[in-house]
């Protein structure tokens, strides 16, 4: 069949048009000429960066070697000493540009920025900023040099010097559909960043509905390493009333809000000696998978339900939160909860997928991931743990876009043969020529009613963790094929939804792999973090049979400044066993 | 729950349709709005908002309405 296609070149193109990618953006310009952003949504404002408010603090002088070794710390020792350092090195700078182009971030009555600790800092810093403003001004300033911005296009697929998926050449472009009208998009460029954001399964919590986790899943089936996928799993006990999630979690940790179950009883001192011996108004400093987990015993074993005890809050600690977190405050006063007054019902559940950089592509200091011209930047790439967010996306950002630019100077787009175009942009409409078959609502739906339930998600075994796989597997190969997109909206949904599936494949693949318990990742099996035997990364890869390779390496301390103080191994306070 | 409603009437004398384009068409990342061809915000897909308000703070007239209040998958499900 013929048709007509949109086809464009760039000598970069970046997908996800959040922090990462408009760093990436704003850099690459200062090299390459025509730098296009790809946006499914409305660049700036359709992923998490605008909801949030703290990045990570400058390094202070003679302060180095102990930001490091905190940040490395954080990671329980996994995480790739080498970004870290490049990170350390330059979060500063990247500052200094940001508040150049207007970002106002708090301020000391000296003038100086402003510094908080949050949740696990000791010695490293956090400076604040509004999300909103923040995003507003970097939106405007890569307009101001002549970013083109490609809003409403979901990018599907890349494309490979080779033809082929996952590739034995380089990336040569990307292709994809605009979210309204299905037309199909054909980007030339012999760079492409991905900076795509975490995964939602479309739960509803967060304001994350939107993120699919492309670049992960893209990148994965080109061939890329992915790693420890089994830490990308998120959980969350922001879910209030059983009826809003609308963010705070953190915030309300930060500022003496305490856990309590149905009894009465503080839920962290069953279960965390640092709960009680810290202050113990404070359950701020305890892993978040630690807490869901022990929330979810709570409730499972008669105790429940647990809430948030707010009633110690000055006044001034409310209006505090009123401007932090506007929209779950007015949800209480909307509600006629007076948070000082009663209890707020919290609920633990899974949350976005990939939201940090404890999972994600192996990349370079360069951000170059393992196949020529991909590069990933923000929670896209793999850290290991233990940076800001929000500090890696702009580093990493900036890196990926400079040495992206630098790539693809005097190389000229490649174009493809019409027959290769004809199959690419069957291959993305191919949901719409399905008349009947299950809708992509239905396919999520089905999605988490597996992934969602405890015994899934907080609590893995490996009976459990098979079948998981075994339905993944029969969703991707049986249903999701016959499924069917009346529209571009629901074709859209359905691309989404093969990349969600992509993604949780991993984590459960990885997670039959990891035989201990740390941060996110639990199994009965294995109830401690044993850095004996498990400080290592899982890389998984795409075997080119539809299935996929795991290599198992050890953390390479010998190039690493900071290595281990003592190897433990340290029973998980939140241990649980479901019946068989 | 979620997004309620979109007040055409505000809509009418609203400078900045008139000038650069509702403001409120390209607000949502996830595509619950689209625009009709008076170039006024329409709720198409209101089953996929995800109560981030975007939409109602980027309308200058107040012409939105989102509720806080939104389906949790699966949390009802739960043993309490």
């Amino acid at each position: 069949m013929t048709r007509n296609y949109i086809s464009k070149e760039a000598d970069i193109l970046i997908v996800g048009g959040g922090l990462a990618g408009l760093w990436a953006a704003i850099r690459a310009r200062d090299f390459a000429k025509k730098v296009i952003v790809a946006e499914k949504g409305k660049v700036a404002s359709s992923g998490v960066s605008i909801f949030c408010h703290t990045t990570f603090a400058p390094v202070p002088p003679g302060q180095y070697e102990p930001y490091l070794k905190e940040q490395v710390e954080r990671s329980n020792y996994l995480c790739d000493q080498g970004l870290v350092e490049v990170f350390l090195r330059e979060i500063g700078g990247r500052l200094n540009d940001m508040i150049s182009w207007g970002v106002e971030f708090e301020r000391n009555p000296d003038g100086s920025l402003k510094t908080e600790a949050v949740r696990g800092q000791k010695v490293t810093r956090s400076a604040l900023y509004t999300g909103r403003q923040m995003m507003m001004k970097m939106r405007e300033e890569a307009l101001r040099r002549g970013v083109e911005f490609e809003e409403r296009v979901m990018i599907t697929d890349l494309i490979t010097s080779d033809g082929m998926l996952p590739t034995n050449g380089e990336i040569v472009g990307a292709v994809g559909l605009n979210t309204r009208t299905a037309d199909f998009i054909i980007y030339h460029s012999p760079s492409v960043v991905l900076s795509t954001g975490a995964m939602s399964t479309k739960t509803n919590i967060l304001y994350t509905n939107g993120l699919s986790g492309d670049g992960h899943a893209m990148a994965f089936r080109a061939g890329a390493e992915i790693l420890n996928m089994e830490q990308a799993c998120g959980q969350t006990f922001g879910v209030w009333n059983r009826k809003f999630a609308t963010g705070g979690q953190q915030q309300f940790l930060m500022n003496n809000a305490r856990i309590v179950n149905r009894l009465g009883e503080r839920v962290m001192e069953r279960y965390s000696a640092q709960a009680k011996v810290n202050n113990p108004e404070f359950d701020g400093h305890i892993e978040f998978g630690d807490i869901c987990r022990a929330m979810a015993i709570e409730n499972m074993e008669g105790r429940g339900p647990c809430y948030f005890d707010l009633r110690g809050w000055s006044q001034e600690n409310v209006d505090k939160m009123k401007k932090i977190l506007p929209t779950t405050m007015a949800a209480f006063e909307d509600s006629g909860i007076d948070v000082r007054k009663q209890l707020i019902e919290s609920t633990p559940t899974t949350a976005t997928y990939c939201a940090s950089h404890q999972a994600g592509l192996r990349i370079t200091s360069k951000c170059e991931t393992t196949i020529p011209g991909l590069f990933a930047a923000g929670v896209t790439a793999f850290v290991g743990g233990g940076l800001s967010p929000q500090g890696f996306c702009t580093v990493s950002g900036y890196r990926s876009g400079e040495y992206a630019a630098k790539r693809a100077m005097g190389k000229i787009p490649r174009q493809l043969e019409k027959e290769q175009m004809d199959n690419l942009s069957e291959k993305a409409l191919a949901w719409m020529k399905n008349k009947s078959g299950p809708a992509p609502d239905s396919l999520y739906n089905s999605l988490n009613t597996l992934t969602v339930p405890y015994e899934v998600s907080f609590f893995k075994q490996e009976k459990r963790i098979k079948n998981t796989l075994k339905e993944l597997e029969r969703l991707e190969k049986e249903e999701l094929p016959q499924a069917s997109a009346t529209d571009a909206h629901e074709l859209i949904k359905l691309h989404e939804f093969r990349n969600a599936l992509t993604i949780l494949k991993l984590i459960f693949t990885s997670a039959l792999e990891r035989k201990e318990s740390r941060f996110g990742h639990y199994r009965e099996e294995y109830p401690y973090r044993d850095d004996l035997n498990w400080l290592k990364w899982i890389v998984a890869k795409n075997d080119s049979n539809g299935g996929t390779s795991i290599k198992i390496e050890p953390v390479p301390f010998g190039n690493y400044p900071v290595k281990p103080e003592k190897v433990v191994k340290i029973p998980s306070s939140t241990q649980y066993k479901f019946k068989p | 729950m979620t997004i309620r409603s979109i007040n055409h009437l505000l809509c009418e004398t609203c400078s900045i349709r008139l000038t650069k384009g509702c403001p409120v068409i390209e607000s949502c990342s996830v595509d619950v709005i689209r625009g009709n061809k008076d170039g006024k915000p329409l709720i198409a897909y209101a089953q996929d908002c995800h109560a981030c308000f975007l939409c109602r703070d980027d309308c200058p007239n107040c012409a939105v309405v989102v509720s806080a209040e939104i389906p949790l998958i699966l949390v009802n499900s739960y043993k309490y």
